[in-house]
């Protein structure tokens, strides 16, 4: 009797444990997770401040000095020639007497280009030109050169020379100097501008200074202009000739142009 | 009318240098506007004509062949080989055949020719045409000289042709002086024309004589030693030497000339070293212009500037100094420097040691910066001097081909002078006639 009590009780106590774990696993209150409060952006103004301590130095090993390789001059580029040629036309006449006499091209010889050396159609805005300066008075009087221009006012050939060859110099150490702005202007625009500078020269060839006499109206081409003639502000053109030191005046005036632009 | 050697007789429609270089005022309208692309312009390289000779005179044939050596050495210009020369007369007064050079391309066409004199002398003249101005030369001198003086005319002839196509004047009219091994023990002074020719030992046999320069007069100054003693500064007037006196009693390493030689300079030893000195060039007043503690090697530029090779014990490595100023790169052990005024303006130019007993040549402004190697893996290179007019460059090589060479500052082409090789090389022009 006493067993079954003992039993019963046991058995009991057991069940009410086991229904006490199935109410604890079925909680009612849910217990909610804690908001983070985000912290809030501000706006402020950083100001580096240099460090005024020396930067320590890093061992290695001794740098050996070296040279520039030897600069090879690039052989002149020889223009190429371009001579009258005949080829087979729908356009031509129905005359033997009509034909070219100039030899005929080959297959799919190239035609020339535009600023071929050997022109043989003028534009007709060329020939205009010609026909207004075949109307001028020549400027000087006296007997003058074979191939002079009716505008032209120089009278010795030496000189005459002598002064092409130095703007030749003086434009290629301008050429080394500017970089066209590609990639910064669509090309089809920078090919088309064009700004003129005045640049003040000492009596020893240094560039004092600049103004801009006539700005291409494009802020990207002007600014790079200016810097260009910033940069050379301070340098010295190559000398002119000793026989003719007067050819190099207080001023010279480039006109940089965006028409040799290589655009890819 | 006795006429002395080199002297100017006849002169038909000369437009002279001097007559040019005397434009007062600068034209302002000369260059005119001109268009910067950027590009790189492609230099034209003119195609001249030097007119062949036929005639068997030796003088012919030695200003002919000097003048077109002349050329072919300035790199200025494409010179049309004799072989392709249109067919016809090429005397002493024939006329130039204008056209058929030209269908050969030729932008200019230069003529010289010599001939002997009834007076005993010789006829020397030189044309120079420009064919797109017509048939008319727009250069033209004759000159009479002596037999001796043939080659040097030739130089002079060369020389006014070069100024009268380029606006520049040639410096073949020059002469060289440097100082030359001699057996295994001595060093003497050599001098020879700007070709090669007349070379000549200057000095003792029995001394040792070093770092020569030319001075006032033609006179050669140079450093030498005697059984060892210091070296003392010694002037040559082409016929005696005679000792400087200098308020210095130790060696003497060096010596260089300003432009007019006006001022000389001296590198004179010291107890710390050797130092750099400016005076006049009888050896007065006398100023230290270096604070290096090891200074020699003084070269004055045409535009008055002082250079030297500096350095000190503590620092290692010797540089060149401009004005009291360190202008080659550091790390790097410079000899000789020479001052060069070219076309492009005045630039230095020094030996560089690369290191296996070499050095090469490099060119910098004349205050440093930019500096162009102008020399690589061919032997060792020192002692360059440049010509008076700045077109060409000489230098001492070990080359294939040991020598004295010549390089193009136009073109970099470089060719050999003769077989001579020495130190201290220095190039100046020769007085005018």
């Amino acid at each position: 009797m006493e067993v079954g009590v003992a039993v019963a009780a046991a058995s009991m106590i057991q069940a009410f444990f086991f229904i006490l774990l199935i109410a604890a696993g079925k909680p009612r209150v849910e217990i909610r997770a804690k908001d983070e409060v985000l912290p809030r952006e501000l706006p402020m103004a950083v100001k580096p401040v240099l460090d005024d301590a020396p930067l320590l130095k890093l061992g290695g090993k001794k740098v050996k000095p070296k040279l520039p390789e030897m600069w090879k001059k690039l052989d002149p580029i020889v223009a190429q020639r371009f001579e009258e040629k005949s080829a087979p036309s729908d356009k031509a006449k129905d005359d033997p007497k009509a034909a070219p006499t100039s030899s005929v091209a080959v297959g799919d010889a190239a035609a020339p280009p535009p600023d071929a050396d050997l022109a043989k159609q003028v534009d007709p805005a060329l020939q205009d030109l010609d026909a207004a300066v075949a109307a001028k008075e020549p400027e000087v009087e006296g007997p003058g050169a074979k191939d002079g221009v009716k505008e032209g006012t120089e009278t010795d050939p030496l000189k005459a020379r002598a002064v092409d060859q130095y703007r030749m110099k003086v434009l290629g150490w301008f050429n080394s100097r500017f970089k066209q702005p590609v990639g910064q202007i669509p090309c089809d625009e920078l090919h088309k501008l064009s700004a003129s500078v005045s640049a003040n020269v000492s009596s020893d060839g240094t560039v004092t200074g600049y103004s801009m006499t006539r700005p291409s109206g494009n802020a990207t081409f002007d600014a790079k202009v200016r810097a260009t003639m910033d940069g050379i502000v301070g340098q010295q053109l190559p000398p002119p000739p000793p026989l003719y030191p007067g050819i190099l005046g207080s001023t010279v005036q480039p006109t940089f142009s965006g028409k040799g632009a290589k655009c890819e | 009318m006795r006429v002395t050697s080199l002297r100017w007789v006849v002169a038909l429609s000369v437009l002279s240098a001097a007559a040019h270089a005397q434009e007062a005022k600068p034209d302002e309208s000369a260059l005119g506007e001109f268009v910067v692309t950027g590009s790189g312009s492609t230099e034209h390289v003119p195609k001249i004509a030097v007119l062949p000779s036929l005639s068997p005179d030796m003088e012919d044939v030695v200003v002919r062949g000097t003048v077109r050596r002349n050329f072919e050495l300035t790199g200025l210009y494409d010179v049309i080989a004799d072989a392709k020369a249109p067919p016809g007369l090429y005397g002493f007064e024939d006329a130039v055949d204008i056209d058929a050079w030209k269908k050969l391309g030729a932008e200019a066409i230069v003529k010289v020719a010599a001939r002997k004199h009834t007076s005993g002398k010789i006829e020397v003249f030189g044309l120079a045409y420009f064919l797109n101005v017509g048939k008319d030369p727009v250069y033209e001198k004759k000159l009479l000289v002596d037999a001796k003086d043939v080659r040097v005319t030739a130089h002079r002839i060369t020389d006014a042709l070069l100024g009268a196509l380029t606006g520049r004047p040639g410096g073949f009219a020059s002469h060289f002086v440097y100082s030359g091994r001699w057996g295994t023990k001595s060093y003497r002074i050599f001098s020879m024309d700007a070709d090669g020719h007349n070379l000549t030992p200057t000095s003792d046999p029995n001394d040792t004589a070093i770092a020569p320069a030319w001075g006032p007069s033609q006179q050669i100054f140079y450093g030498l030693s005697k059984n060892y003693s210091p070296y003392r500064l010694m002037r040559f007037d082409g016929q005696k030497h005679e000792r400087i006196a200098l308020p210095f009693k130790t060696s003497i390493y060096s010596v260089a000339f300003d432009k007019t030689h006006a001022k000389m300079a001296v590198a004179v030893a010291d107890s710390a070293g050797s130092a750099i000195y400016v005076g006049k060039p009888d050896g007065s007043e006398m100023k230290k212009v270096s604070s290096t503690e090891l200074a020699t090697h003084p070269v004055f530029s045409p535009s008055g500037k002082l250079a030297w090779i500096g350095g000190s014990k503590a620092k290692g490595s010797q540089r060149v100094y401009v004005d009291d100023k360190p202008v080659s790169p550091p790390g790097f052990t410079a000899g000789a420097p020479a001052f060069c005024d070219t076309e492009d303006g005045i630039r230095l130019v020094y030996s560089v040691s690369v290191g296996g007993d070499r050095h090469d040549i490099v060119m910098s402004a004349e205050k440093g910066g930019g500096t162009q190697r102008l020399t690589q893996n061919q032997g060792s290179n020192t002692s360059p001097a440049c010509s008076p007019d700045g077109r060409l460059l000489a230098f001492f090589s070990t080359r294939k081909k040991p020598g004295t060479y010549f390089m193009s500052l136009k073109r970099w082409k470089t060719q050999q002078l003769n077989g001579q090789v020495g130190e201290s090389l220095r190039w100046e022009a020769l007085p005018p006639p």
